[in-house]
Parts: C-alpha cells; structure tokens; sequence
C-alpha cells in the first residue's frame, strides 16, 4: 500500500510539469504565508519598538486571564490563588514564587500576543456600516484594489538560493520573471486607483483631499524610486532578481562588498552611486508605502482620517493591511537590490554550499531572509519615532527637487564610473 | 490536434480587450470609461506577455495602466465631471470619427494582411512568436527551421512552416558577440526580449530615440514655462 503510494508520488513527481505545478503551488503558499504572517507580526513589532522606544509599557499586554480558572476554585480568593488550590499547590511555595517572579500570577501573557490576535477578530466582527451617499460598486473595490497589488508583486522576490531536488532544480522564487523590479513596480503603481477611488467614491470632502493628496504623493514618488534603481540595474547588467542574489552572494552585497570580487577599486568607486540610489530608494519605499514621516494620506490632524474615513470594519482594516504588505514587499525588494536579498553574506553561502547538505542551506538562507525582513519592521518603527511627520509642501519638494534630480544625475555618475574604470 | 494554453489565453485576452475598449466608449459614467480603458490595458498586457515579450508588457501596465491612466482618472474626479447626458447630434463629427475609424482599420488591416503567415490557415499569432523565437536558436540549420512544424491551434493537418523573412540563425548568432547578455541569454534557452528591444532601439533607431527624448523634454519644460505663474504679480 505505502510502496504503491511512494511509486506514484514518484511518477508524478517525475513528470516535468507536475513537478513544476506541485513545487509552485507549494512556494505559492510560503510566499503567501510569510507575507500575509508578517502584517500581523509588523503590527505587533511597531506596538512593542513604540513602546520601547517612548519608555512606556505599550500595549499588547493582554493574556489569557486566570479567572478563567475561577469555576474550579473557592469564590473568595484571588483569581491566582484559586488555580493554585486549584493545582493543590502551596500559596507561597517554590511554584507559586516562581510564577510571581515570571509575573504569572494575573495571567498568562505569551508575549502579548492575544492582543493581535483579539484585534483581529474585533475587526471582522465589527458592524461593517456603508454610507448612503457613498458611491457603491467603487467603495467596495477599493480597499481590494490597495490590498490586491502588494501580495502580488511578492511573487517574483526570491526567498532561498535554488533547492537541488532528484526531480530537478526548483527555483525559490514563485514566478522567476526576467524582469523583476519592474513587476513589482508596475503593480505597485495600480495600487494608486484604490486610495484615488476609496476618496473619491466615498463622496464626501476630507476623504477626497486624503485621496488625493496620497496619489499625488505615490505618483511622485514611484519616478524617483525608478529612476534611483537603474544605476543599480546597470551594475547588475540584469533584471532578473534571482541571478542579482546569487551574484551579491558570491561577489558581495551591493552596499557592503567585502568578499569575492567585492574588494576591487571599481566596486568600491560605485559605492558613490549605490549609496545615493539606496538613500533615494529606501526613502521612497517608505513614501510608497504611506509610513511616518510621509503618512499625509492619514494625517489625522489636516484631515480628519483620509481616504478611509468613511470606511468601517474589515474594509477599514484592509487599506492598513494593503499599507503593511506594501512595507513588507518594498523592504523585501531594499534587502533583495542592495543588501544580497538571501545571502547571508561574508563568503558563508559558498562554505555551505560545499560542507552542508542543500536543504540544510536553503532553509539558513530563508531564515535569514526572514530575519532581514523583521529588521527592516523594525527600522521601518526607528525612523516613524525619530523623524517627525513632513510639511505637505516639503514631501512634494523634496520629491521633485531633490530626488528626482539626484537620481538623474546618479545614472550618469553610473554610467562614467562603469565606462571608464574596467 | 494541438491547443496550447498560450493560444486559448490569447483569445481570451484579446476578447476582452475589445469588449473592454468598447465599454469605454459605451459606459456614460467618465470613471467607469477611465477604469474599464485601463483594464483593457492590462488584457493588452497579458497578451504580450503570451507573446514571450515580458518588457513590454510589463512597460504597457506600468506607463498605461499605472501613470497615464491614473492621471486621467484623477483629472475627471478632480473636475468632477458629471455624467454625460445625450449622445453627440453633431452629424458632421459621426461622420469624421466615421473616417478616421475607417482609415485607422484601413491601415490596420493592411499590416495584418501582409504580416508573415497571414495567408496559412495556421492563425494562431502565437504560432509566429514561437517560430520568430526558433529561429533565433543557435546551432539550428536553416533546413531544419523550414520543416519544423508550428502549432496549429484549428485543423489537425500538418502544415508546413510559415516563412518568416529569413533570419539564418547563423547570421543571428553572429550577430550577436559571445559576452554580450543577449547571446548568454540565448544559451541559456532564455528569450532576452529586454535586451534586444534595447539593442534595436539604441542601435537601429538610436537618432528617433534621442530626437523624441529631446522632443519629450522640450514639452515638459513648455508645460512648466506655461504653467508658472508670472513672478512680478
């Protein structure tokens, strides 16, 4: 019975395109896992860096309650001392002091974890209330329409080096497109119709200003982060994401090249132009992306709430959802272009390469994508409680007058530096 | 009989973009028109994408749906235009969209009639991508490219190949120098569809290239001439 299974998961898996199917559908859900987890995971690491940061003791405190043990024990006592009777233990024996040592004795907190999880269900039981005067079929869209395009554009970001399975290589990207960055790109962009239509279709004056004020800061943006990673592009010589991680991986990451042809005159004369394009790129993702200190979309003080103030419930969640996965993807990208996406750098990749088996090294390498990313939830929290929120006039200036011009500017800088020294 | 994926997505997409296109002219509400144009957009899109050529379409959702139609849309909600109540009386201007219509399907029509493969039975544009993509090949002989047969998405005879203008797979692997990222592309059974439109156009249309970047600049320097208020009021 066992073998026969075995026999045909061998001849399916045999078969080159239902190998390519399975191992799709399986990086499918691990793409789609990692960045749909990391929306909650961002959630709770900006709560907790906040709170850390302004010395206070934050939220996401919660935990599961002792009382809940109240119906096993006497009704007189408290909650702890009942689940200790309860347990037959000693009110104050080793356990029990142990437990108020832990800070146990009110309830559990695991981390605070029950907080997100409890603000989650919150929000999809919410009453989800739609205006009267709004204009439906659009302010429905909507918050797709900003959700939708981040969990997409993750897709083409590869997570692990190649997996050497006896059915064939399988590359750890979902969909390993030649022209990565500009997919991620492109799709980002239409993001811009969910916020232009959540404030027009809500009909009614401060969501439209938010709306608009919002697209008009992504459209200016989305050209100074294109402009900023064609210098990047050609250093690469490729679009394709995955030969641009395999080559940081051997030849050094593109803002930290310190092995492999890393060390050479010319790469370190380029750290000019990669150092400009990777200030201009990041600021961008963080503008991209509506995070402090380019949040004008949702600067509660000039308008009320933005885009989404007449939103309720699980619409309201996803626009905050759609802005996460957008950080998610655009650090994803950060860590992909400049800083060797899941190498873990320092010549170890090869050294695992030879000594380890291939799993054992694709899974350090997803591990430590994975742990590039959470730095980057955290940075992205350092720099909402460092810099105070811009001026709407200083966004737009510095966009245009600044950046834009930088940028152009970086690609000649590219270009006479690749040109001339070889 | 072969029916490939590619050739059934095809027609999908190319339905929908007419059908889309239509619905741009046919909704009244202006949004609904900017939202459907730049739907059609992206059935425009996966069509070149089927094609094998990913830079385009990919430039075609980027700059279309992405930019330009976004700036539309904001236009019509900005000016919050109200929905248009009748249909043009004017019954000179029918007649002049009459005839550019016509003119437009008139030149339409004659490229797509002398297209290479137009007149076999083989239809499937799809088919030409693929044939145009085996002849870039390297190490094929010419004989070899002409009986290869070509999908044929209806009739199940075998036909012979559709002739392309000849490009000797030879001369275009020559063509191309062996460090060059196209060849290196090429061998890796890969389509460079990136770097060979950039090769096509900075070598083969370089000076158009550079007078329509002139052009393009110019423009956008008149625009903000134009739209600077004057200083001394």
């Amino acid at each position: 019975m066992i073998d026969s299974i075995l026999t045909f998961c061998d001849d399916v898996l045999s078969n080159p395109v239902w190998f390519y199917v399975i191992t799709l559908l399986i990086k499918l859900v691990i793409c789609f896992a990692v960045t749909i987890l990391f929306i909650p995971v961002s959630v709770y690491i900006e709560r907790r860096v906040a709170a850390w940061i302004q010395d206070r003791v934050g939220p996401n405190r919660a935990g599961i309650p002792l009382t809940i043990f109240r119906r096993f024990g006497a009704k007189s006592d408290l909650p702890f001392k009942k689940t200790l009777d309860y347990f037959g233990l000693p009110h104050d024996g080793k356990i029990a002091n142990i437990c108020r040592y832990l800070r146990l004795d009110k309830d559990i907190p695991i981390f605070g974890l029950v907080q997100p999880m409890v603000d989650g269900g919150k929000l999809f039981l919410k009453q989800d209330f739609t205006p009267p005067f709004v204009r439906r079929l659009y302010f429905w869209i909507a918050p797709m329409l900003v959700l939708a395009p981040p969990l997409m554009t993750a897709a083409v970001i590869p997570f692990a080096g190649d997996l050497e399975t006896s059915y064939g290589n399988v590359n750890m990207a979902v969909a390993n497109l030649s022209i990565g960055p500009l997919w991620v790109f492109a799709l980002s962009s239409l993001s811009v119709y969910g916020l232009v239509l959540a404030g027009w279709s809500s009909n009614s004056k401060f969501p439209f200003l938010g709306g608009v004020r919002s697209s008009a800061q992504m459209i200016s943006y989305e050209i100074s982060m294109g402009l900023s990673i064609i210098p990047v592009l050609m250093i690469y010589g490729t679009m394709d994401l995955s030969n641009i991680v395999s080559y940081q991986a051997d030849n050094g990451w593109l803002v930290l090249p310190l092995w492999g042809d890393g060390l050479s005159a010319e790469r370190w004369l380029l750290m000019i132009p990669v150092v400009i394009s990777f200030i201009i790129f990041l600021t961008s993702v963080f503008a991209e992306a509506n995070r402090t200190p380019f949040d004008m979309s949702e600067c509660e003080t000039d308008l009320v709430g933005g885009y989404h103030t007449e939103y309720s419930s699980m619409k309201f969640a996803q626009f905050f959802m759609g802005e996460y996965a957008a950080m998610i993807v655009g650090s994803a990208l950060v860590i992909t272009l400049f800083l060797g996406g899941w190498s873990i750098g320092f010549g170890i990749d090869a050294w695992l390469n030879e000594n380890v088996a291939n799993w054992v090294a694709v899974l350090c390498q997803f591990i430590v994508y994975v742990l590039k990313l959470l730095f980057f939830a955290f940075f992205f929290v350092w720099v909402r409680w460092t810099l105070p929120r811009f001026r709407y006039d200083q966004v737009m200036k510095l966009g245009w007058l600044v950046f834009f011009e930088l940028a152009v500017i970086n690609i000649f800088i590219t270009a006479a530096i690749l040109y001339f020294v070889k | 009989m072969d029916i490939f994926a590619s050739d059934i997505l095809f027609y999908i997409f190319g339905a929908l973009a007419v059908l889309l296109s239509l619905m741009v002219v046919f909704l009244r509400n202006p949004v609904s028109s900017a939202m459907m144009m730049a739907l059609s957009f992206g059935a425009v899109a996966a069509i070149m994408f089927g094609l094998g050529a990913h830079f385009l379409g990919i430039l075609q959702i980027l700059v279309y749906s992405g930019a330009i139609m976004v700036l539309f849309a904001f236009i019509i909600m900005l000016l919050n235009v109200k929905e248009e109540s009748s249909p043009l009386k004017n019954r000179w201007s029918v007649a002049l969209g009459v005839l550019i219509a016509a003119l437009f399907i008139g030149q339409l029509s004659g490229i797509v009639f002398t297209l290479p493969g137009a007149g076999e039975q083989c239809g499937c544009p799809l088919a030409n991508a693929e044939k145009a993509w085996d002849d870039l090949q390297i190490g094929q002989t010419t004989e070899k490219t002409a009986e290869k047969t070509v999908c044929s998405a209806f009739g199940n005879v075998v036909r012979p190949a559709i002739q392309l203008p000849a490009i000797d797979p030879a001369l275009s692997a020559a063509k191309f120098d062996k460090t060059s990222n196209i060849r290196k592309e090429i061998d890796n059974g890969e389509f460079p569809d990136t770097a060979l439109l950039g090769n096509t156009l900075y070598s083969k249309y370089n000076r158009a290239l550079v007078i329509t970047g002139l052009a393009l600049l110019v423009a956008s320097i008149g625009v903000v001439v134009l739209s600077r208020r004057p200083s001394g009021k």
